[in-house]
């Protein structure tokens, strides 16, 4: 098992790229594959906007705590923040017809659809993502 | 691996057309400034806007949301506005969440030019 970083950032937008580049930063000096890195990017970046705009509405006296850890074939993270928490299982589908033109709502699916688990604690205020390395293209 | 570059948006205007060239990456934090690149450009009523993603490298769910409002915008004036050059990843976001059902894509700005308005 390898060993769990974490660090917390401000409630501000601003912090995602530098977040979500560190994280990649990381997971290329583990051979992940560009796919992969690409999916853990946006997967994370959803997370962390969630977090900083509906988890903790941009207050900045609220942090977003991330913590990630990598295993022998996979990436974990958990993306916390001190909101009061959503229900995730009763989200409306955004590729429905009647609301494909609505601007927002598409964080989540985008989520699911890149990562290989989603998980949501029972508060609904920390998501944990989880992605495999995939096949690097130097493997290929 | 490579550096994300940072959002850029370059605008230019030639025979009734507006060209929007985007490139970098668009996470929440850059998704405002499209939003006022775009909203100066359907506020003023332009008839046919060209945004070539061509260099996009990252979307992200509130950059998919600008590209929505513009394109409600231009609809509902009477304009068009046409979005080009996706591929790779950033073009499978755009399927997964079925956005290619809804907004206008082409494979590159001249394929753009010459197609008829669906």
């Amino acid at each position: 098992m390898g060993a769990w970083h974490s660090l917390k950032i401000p409630s501000i937008p601003e912090k995602i790229h530098d977040v979500e580049t560190s994280v990649a930063e990381v997971l290329e000096g583990h051979d992940f594959s560009e796919d992969a890195i690409f999916a853990v990017r946006l997967a994370l970046a959803e997370a962390l906007a969630n977090a900083i705009k509906h988890g903790n509405r941009q207050d900045p006296d609220k942090e977003v705590s991330v913590k990630f850890r990598i295993e022998n074939s996979s990436v974990t993270i958990s993306v916390r923040d001190e909101g009061e928490g959503f229900d995730y299982n009763n989200l409306p589908d955004p590729t429905a017809p009647d609301r494909l033109e609505i601007p927002s709502g598409r964080g989540v699916l985008l989520m699911r659809s890149y990562m290989d688990h989603v998980k949501y604690n029972n508060k609904g205020n920390e998501v944990t993502i989880v992605k495999g390395r995939g096949v690097s293209k130097c493997a290929q | 691996m490579c550096p994300m570059k940072p959002l850029e948006i370059h605008t230019e205007k030639s025979e009734g057309v507006t060209f929007v060239t985007v490139s970098g990456y668009i996470t929440a934090s850059e998704s405002d400034t499209l939003d006022s690149a775009l909203e100066s450009l359907t506020s003023e009523h332009e008839k046919f806007i060209i945004v070539d993603l061509k260099g996009l490298e990252l979307i992200t769910s509130d950059g998919l949301g600008v590209l929505i409002r513009a394109h409600k915008a231009a609809v509902e004036y009477g304009g068009r506005f046409v979005l080009c050059g996706l591929k790779g990843n950033v073009l499978d976001v755009f399927k997964m969440t079925a956005l290619d059902k809804v907004l206008d894509l082409y494979d590159s700005v001249d394929v753009a030019l010459n197609s008829a308005p669906t």
